[in-house]
């Protein structure tokens, strides 16, 4: 039960060579040849060497370029320029507009938008966060992303006999979400896209939420973000959405990302950027925790984006986000956690230490960002 | 389950434990997992069952005059039969009770693993001993071993504890208490700069909450566990008859592990001078209710437990981490 540490290791100097190692595994490898024994029997395949040729190894391991990523506790070197300028999408859709009416937009690739609910808020502008130095970058009136919502509204059963029902259910709902000036476009039941809030207004559809990309975050999404909802309830064992949803939504996501140039990685759902300050802790909202159709849709599996929230601000989660997300959602707080761990490495503290200091860069951030608003209003 | 592609060559994390079998695999920058059950029912065989499970592609064996359903699929059998699943262990080792054991465990990991290149590294979980208790692992060992090298692995074993150090505590150079929180066994490891200082483990875990509470509600105990995992939360508010019957449980549970940790920390001689606060992290599903790290801290902080800790914390992926601490462990052999 109990092993003796080896006498012949000498801890101090063993765990200094490991810390300069950044490749979890490459550590790992050098700290089990440095505390195992030579000719150790256990270990035949480390007979051969000694702990000072290890510790030879590690000094080289830290000079020389690693080949293996094992466990992915970086993100891969960004290159230069991507953090610097930010390049259009290749795939960025080309969609433009065929017919524009106070009734209806209809665009070149067969999204029709029923304007008739449309309505104004606020005019949206909001400082950029500049990712590395959390100070406020410059204000942009355009949208840098989309978040994808479900409306957790009434439903009556997708069948002939329920039109009646599902047409007043999906009035209703609308007028609600106008009433709230809740989400820019709302795709109902039968796949109609309604324009609510005007896309040049802000919408009150991601108040307390984080996201970030390769050069910018972003801080409370009303403004930086254009809100889209489905009409639609989340259920344990079934798709919450539709064939025509479905369709409806990737022309309207073709269209905003054509018009806008929005980065792919920008288009998440409520569940991935929604946080509580109170409790510094994601999924106050977790709508589209699992199951949201990226790739039909036309994007990529954005699950699978490291939660921001966890590495950049030091935020958390709790078991009720677990069992309201998927798999592939975990994966990303897993990777999000593993970077943190490996900056809290970097800089020599422990992890609840280096969430302190996170946690501390959100506060700070919010209040410049507040401090720039209320200098916009001056 | 969501499989993965990647290379076969590549190394595997298998975490073999009382209620699970979790695989992990390193593909290009991050880590899969696949789980089954390592669980199994019984029905009576007739053609026309079998031929229908081969249809619906449910994962099963011919067993005389039953057919043994086995893995995930195990617990909705189990369900529309309205009885219990069957174990291929108890406490964290293999079942005696149970003699098709072997055959099912390598049913269920080669389901996982899918086609093996010979050669190819795995690296399995194994229990350590119960505190107080000289138990003989070497069957179990040996046997887990056995069938993965049957199956064309080479393998190599880690200890359940250690592999929780090694899939969580990177930052501190492998220097931690990893605790395993699962169905048959709690097992703990202090590890110093990779080296298994202490490690022993405790028989009450989830299997022990879930037969417990089973046998005070009348319900089956894989009932019990899922509802354990789904929806059980450790808050001190009783709202029914289940939750308070789960807390008295849990709550027993976690003041066994306390005590085992505070006497086998104080009785331990040798220990390394550690030179600054140490973390621990508390993975399995029987640590993921709401309330449990609270709880345990709370109950930990108040006894007289003689290591300084930095932190007590979940690990990320409590029903992953020993597969990923079993991959890195492989993935370092390598």
């Amino acid at each position: 039960m109990v092993e003796p540490f080896p006498a012949f290791v000498r801890p101090l100097q063993v765990e200094r060579r490991a810390q300069k190692i950044s490749d979890p595994i490459q550590r790992l490898r050098y700290l089990r040849r440095a505390t195992t024994p030579a000719g150790s029997a256990t270990t035949p395949a480390r007979s051969s060497l000694s702990w000072r040729w290890a510790a030879s190894l590690a000094l080289a391991m830290v000079i020389v370029p690693l080949g293996t990523h094992a466990i992915s506790r970086k993100p891969l070197p960004r290159k230069k320029s991507e953090a610097v300028v930010r390049h259009p999408v290749p795939d960025t859709p080309v969609v433009w507009p065929v017919e524009q009416t106070n009734e209806y937009d209809l665009y070149s690739n067969g999204l029709r938008i029923e304007n008739s609910l449309a309505i104004s808020n606020q005019p949206r502008l909001y400082s950029l966060l500049s990712r590395g130095s959390e100070t406020p970058g410059p204000r942009r009136s355009q949208p840098a992303g989309i978040v994808f919502h479900t409306t957790e509204s009434d439903q009556a059963p997708f069948e002939s006999s329920q039109k009646s029902a599902l047409k007043r259910i999906g009035q209703e709902l609308l007028a609600y979400v106008r009433n709230k000036r809740a989400y820019h476009f709302v795709i109902d039941r039968f796949g109609r896209v309604h324009r609510i809030v005007v896309e040049s207004d802000t919408a009150n559809h991601a108040g307390h939420s984080v996201w970030a990309d390769s050069q910018w975050l972003y801080l409370d999404l009303n403004a930086s973000f254009i809100g889209v909802a489905f009409e639609a309830r989340t259920q344990a064992d079934q798709q919450p959405i539709n064939a025509p949803q479905i369709h409806a939504a990737k022309a309207l996501v073709e269209m905003l990302r054509g018009k806008y140039n929005l980065l792919p990685e920008n288009c998440v759902t409520h569940s991935q950027v929604s946080v509580n300050p109170d409790n510094m802790r994601i999924g106050y909202h977790t709508d589209w925790g699992t199951g949201f159709p990226f790739q039909e849709v036309g994007l990529p599996e954005n699950y699978e984006i490291p939660n921001p929230a966890l590495y950049l601000f030091g935020f958390d989660y709790d078991p009720a986000y677990i069992s309201a997300t998927g798999p592939d959602l975990w994966k990303a707080l897993a990777l999000a956690e593993e970077r943190r761990r490996e900056s809290a490495a970097e800089r020599g503290v422990t992890v609840a230490e280096y969430r302190k200091i996170l946690q501390q860069r959100y506060k700070d951030a919010q209040s410049a960002l507040q401090d720039r608003s209320a200098e916009q209003e001056k | 389950m969501r499989q993965v592609e990647t290379s076969k060559s590549e190394p595997i994390g298998l975490d073999v434990g009382t209620s699970r079998i979790v695989t992990a695999r390193q593909t290009n920058h991050e880590i899969a997992y696949a789980t089954q059950l390592n669980a199994f029912v019984a029905i009576p065989y007739s053609k026309m069952t079998e031929s229908a499970l081969q249809k619906e592609g449910v994962p099963h064996s011919v067993e005389g005059a039953e057919i043994l359903v086995h893995g995930n699929e195990s617990e909705r059998f189990a369900d529309l039969l309205n009885r219990d699943v069957r174990r291929t262990m108890t406490r964290g080792v293999l079942n005696p009770d149970e003699p098709d054991n072997v055959k099912l465990i390598r049913a269920i990991t080669s389901s996982l693993t899918g086609t093996v290149e010979k050669g190819q590294k795995v690296c399995f979980t194994v229990p350590a001993a119960t505190l107080g208790a000289e138990d003989n692992l070497t069957y179990h060992e040996v046997t887990l071993r056995q069938i993965l090298s049957d199956l064309g692995f080479e393998a190599t074993s880690i200890n359940e504890g250690l592999a929780v150090v090694y899939g969580e505590m990177e930052s501190t150079n492998y220097t931690g208490i990893g605790i395993s929180c699962g169905g048959g066994l709690c097992n703990v490891c202090l590890s110093y700069l990779t080296v298994p200082i202490l490690s022993f483990s405790i028989p009450k875990a989830g299997d022990f909450i879930d037969s417990s509470a089973a046998s005070v509600t009348g319900e089956r105990p894989n009932h019990i566990r899922i509802l354990k995992e789904q929806s059980f939360y450790i808050n001190g508010h009783f709202d029914n008859k289940l939750q308070q019957v789960l807390s008295v449980y849990y709550d027993d549970m976690i003041q066994a592990l306390v005590g085992c940790l505070r006497k086998a920390f104080q009785g331990a001689r040798n220990l390394p001078k550690l030179t600054r606060p140490i973390p621990l992290v508390l993975s399995g599903g029987t640590a993921i209710p709401k309330g449990f790290k609270e709880r345990f801290e709370t109950i930990l902080r108040a006894s007289d437990f003689p290591v300084e800790l930095s932190e007590i914390r979940m690990a990320a992926d409590p029903l992953t981490t020993t597969a990923k601490g079993a991959l890195v462990a492989a993935l370092s052999d390598n």
